[in-house]
């Protein structure tokens, strides 16, 4: 490859309309984007994977391990921990929870794609 | 009187010569008269002081005091002054001697040798005059006799009709009256005394002293003060119970003053009881009524003060226990578990604050019999006992209230739940009880039960105040459930608003990023499209706002509102807000026209402020579409200022206090729409800040509103505030004000 290669984003959200909407819209701005339906499912991706994704989207309530679970466990494992999380949160208070930035839900696309662009920059095309 | 007549005749012969003596006593002899002889004048003074002489022949020439001396002595004591004397004297006696004779008293002169019957003849008439003069004194004193005899008779008869007026007035009036000695010792009753004691001093055994009759709770005082009046001889008085001949008491005012004679010397006593019963009784019925409607009065205050009902009823116990019982059990529901059965006594509560324990662990330990399956005591059988086990007191199950004037074994029974509750009651040693319920309308919510030891059992007028203060309690307890259920019913709403706006945010998401994504596909190729999905973005976004602020009532509804405070600059932050809403100032035909005074920084809450800012332009703009807008920030060291001033419709004076309030808006909501909570979350961010907001307005020409924002940080990073009342720092009449 003579070019970097798109930034991944790993969505986590049980939401299956709210993970589509993500998938939708970064795929479409042209990262490239994996997704998980909760912490669970995505540590596990996470540990099997060579390839680290620039950066998380992680939503905090979820069934069979929530956010808050999912950063701790991300915290122990050295190869993870420093992988940068963008928070998304019902609630405008603070959630008490490591993060690079948070997004209060509903989040406009234009947040999303600002906060996306912040931490791992802009894809090569649209 | 003729008996005196008879009286004998002593006539006093003195001469210092025994022959001449001899001479006159035989001369004299025979008569009747009897005869003393003195031999010296010394001897015929002597004489006459001891004999009452109806004449005194004297003979004037003796050795030692001569005749004239004896009579002039004679002359001079009041028992002699009047005996006549008759002078003897020698023959050839010169006439200054007979003049001297007659001068000292004498009444008659003879020469001696005496002649016998000239002697005889003149004693006997001194002895006529002598028994004549007797006779007279004799006569004037028996007339004196008589007529003092007569005066005694009329003082006699006028006493006895003054005494028959007295006793008959005595009989006549209504009062109890008695007369007594001077040492105390009754004389008299009156016929009031008869007829109110059945007792009278004709009996055998009858009344000693009017204390007889005293009640023995007086007595010892009524019997101090009286021997202290008698002792003094004052006047008394006591207000004591005497005995009726049915054997109750009624209250009388006892008197009693000293009768004295004319030399101040006590000479008897006069006493009185009058009845004063009835007014006794008034005045404990008025006394009564007092601390009745005190005691309503009070339990109401506490029943009213407050909706912690457990608190209220063991205050209200308390003031049971303080003024009308030694023991009182209250048994209520619970207000917030008002359909779970009623299973113990709420409060057990005892006069004697150091018994209060025991009473109740014991009270509550019937429980452990109640529960527990052997012991069927007093011949109940186990069917029964278990029968009444599980039952509530009667009281719940008719609401009937009951008096028990006197706590007898049925009286236990009925009150009671089990063998060892009826000990406990049994150790109590009460005399008397009331139940009541504590009843709303038809509804028993409980009961009270009252026990007395000591003083009187209840009576009606008892049973009617606790009935009352049932009801009160009954209805202070229904009130405690409808509060209960409505503040269930608030923190339902509000968590379900929560989570309402939670769920409803999970498809805002999906549907605002998947418009945004469609926005940028059609990039604005089809022009109908590109104008479609851009309102189906605003509406997405206008419906996310909605949300948010549903979410926001609850939270501050449940004192969940936080505040994350920050250095901020209210100018940037109002400029930033005016240009995030020109869009929409445009689309209403608004200007905004911002004046900023300067850096007007301050600790706040940037997304907070941030909301108030917005909520305040957005409510300028809907109520003053086509017009501009003024906007000011100023700020003196203390205050940063805030004002919004819009050229609309303006709010009425009567809408002007509840503007602020939640649901509320001035304009109908079918012209200008909202869920009306704008001003009430900008207020509420604003006190939360600890500042203030009002508003100004004229009818037809728009409105102003004012934000004031403490520079200096008064809250802490996050603060909680669960009521609407501003706060207390800066107080101010009101947060709105009418120019009109």
């Amino acid at each position: 490859m003579s070019t970097a290669p798109d930034p991944t984003i790993l969505i986590v959200e049980d939401d299956v309309d709210v993970r589509e909407a993500y998938h939708d819209v970064l795929d479409q701005a042209g990262y490239h984007v994996i997704t998980a339906a909760n912490g669970k499912l995505a540590l596990d991706w996470l540990r099997h994977t060579d390839e680290h994704p620039s950066m998380i989207v992680l939503d905090l309530m979820m069934p069979v391990m929530d956010g808050w679970q999912f950063r701790q466990e991300m915290r122990k494992d050295e190869a993870l921990r420093e992988i940068p999380v963008v928070v998304v949160t019902a609630h405008r208070e603070d959630p008490g929870i490591d993060c690079v930035a948070r997004l209060v839900k509903p989040v406009p696309l234009a947040e999303l794609l600002s906060a996306v662009a912040r931490v791992c920059g802009s894809p090569r095309a649209a | 009187m003729p008996a005196e007549t008879t009286n004998k005749i002593e006539i006093l012969l003195v001469d210092d010569r025994r022959e001449d003596l001899t001479a006159l006593t035989s001369v004299l002899e025979g008569l009747g008269y009897e005869m003393i002889t003195a031999q010296s004048g010394a001897d015929g003074l002597r004489r006459a002081l001891e004999h009452d002489f109806a004449v005194i022949v004297l003979d004037v020439v003796m050795p030692g005091i001569d005749g004239f001396e004896v009579a002039s002595l004679l002359r001079r004591r009041p028992r002699t002054a009047h005996t006549p004397i008759i002078f003897l004297t020698g023959a050839g006696t010169d006439p200054g001697s007979i003049y001297r004779a007659y001068s000292v008293g004498a009444v008659d002169y003879l020469m001696k040798p005496v002649d016998a019957d000239v002697l005889r003849a003149k004693v006997a008439t001194f002895v006529d005059l002598f028994r004549m003069d007797q006779r007279i004194r004799q006569q004037a004193e028996a007339l004196l006799a008589t007529e003092r005899r007569m005066r005694e008779l009329e003082v006699a008869e006028i006493k006895l009709v003054n005494e028959r007026r007295y006793r008959n007035l005595a009989d006549a009036i209504p009062q109890i009256v008695w007369t007594a000695d001077p040492q105390g010792v009754v004389t008299y009753f009156n016929q009031r005394w008869t007829t109110y004691t059945g007792t009278s001093l004709a009996e055998p055994n009858g009344p000693k002293s009017w204390l007889d009759a005293v009640h023995p709770d007086e007595r010892a005082l009524c019997r101090l003060r009286w021997a202290e009046a008698l002792a003094r001889g004052t006047h008394f008085e006591v207000e004591c119970r005497l005995r009726a001949q049915d054997g109750s008491y009624r209250w009388h005012l006892c008197r009693s003053i000293p009768e004295r004679n004319r030399g101040g010397e006590i000479v008897g006593w006069l006493g009185t009881h009058t009845d004063f019963d009835d007014l006794v009784r008034a005045r404990e019925e008025t006394e009564a009524a007092r601390v009745r409607s005190e005691m309503l009065a009070e339990a109401s205050q506490i029943l009213a003060s407050t909706l912690e009902l457990p608190n209220a009823l063991e205050k209200l116990s308390g003031v049971i226990t303080q003024r009308l019982a030694d023991v009182c059990v209250i048994d209520a529901i619970d207000p917030g578990e008002e359909d779970t059965p009623l299973r113990e006594p709420l409060i057990v509560a005892h006069r004697d604050p150091g018994k209060a324990q025991a009473l109740e662990e014991s009270w509550r330990a019937r429980d452990g019999v109640r529960a527990g399956s052997n012991g069927n005591g007093d011949g109940e059988t186990t069917a029964e006992r278990l029968a009444r086990a599980g039952a509530e007191p009667r009281v719940l199950r008719d609401g009937k209230a009951q008096l028990f004037r006197e706590l007898d074994d049925e009286a236990l029974w009925m009150l009671s739940d089990d063998a060892r509750h009826r000990e406990v009651l049994r150790g109590l040693g009460m005399r008397s009880a009331i139940v009541v319920p504590i009843c709303n309308g038809a509804k028993t919510l409980g009961a009270i039960t009252l026990f007395s030891a000591r003083g009187r059992n209840y009576d009606m007028a008892d049973l009617g105040l606790v009935e009352d203060l049932g009801r009160r309690a009954g209805t202070a307890l229904e009130n405690a459930v409808l509060y209960a259920q409505t503040e269930r019913a608030v923190l339902a709403r509000d968590e379900f608003l929560s989570v309402a706006s939670h769920e409803l945010r999970t498809p805002l998401s999906a549907l605002m990023l998947q418009l945004g994504g469609l926005e940028r596909t059609i990039n604005g190729g089809d022009e109908r499209v590109a104008k479609k999905t851009a309102a189906a973005l605003r509406h997405t976004h206008r419906l996310a706002k909605l949300v948010e602020s549903l979410l926001d009532v609850s939270r501050l509804a449940t004192g969940r509102l936080t505040l994350n405070v920050e250095d901020c600059d209210l100018g940037d932050l109002v400029r930033e807000v005016a240009d995030r809403l020109a869009e929409e100032a445009k689309q209403a035909g608004c200007s905004f026209e911002l004046a900023v005074d300067g850096s007007v920084r301050g600790p706040w809450d940037r997304l907070r402020v941030e909301q108030v800012v917005t909520n305040l332009l957005a409510n300028a703009l809907k109520y003053g579409a086509g017009h501009p807008i003024e906007i000011n920030v100023s700020a003196d060291p203390d205050t940063a200022i805030l004002t919004v001033r819009d050229h609309g419709i303006g709010i009425a004076t009567d809408d002007l206090p509840r503007i602020f309030d939640r649901f509320e808006r001035a304009a109908p909501a079918h012209h200008y729409g909202g869920l009306g909570l704008g001003l009430y979350i900008a207020r509420e961010i604003v006190h939360a800040h600890g500042g203030w907001i009002r508003a100004a307005s004229w009818p037809e020409q728009g409105a102003t509103f004012t934000v004031e924002l403490p520079r200096a940080a008064v809250v802490a990073s996050t603060s909680q505030r669960l009521d609407n009342t501003p706060p207390p720092a800066r107080a101010r009449a009101s947060t709105t004000e009418n120019l009109s």
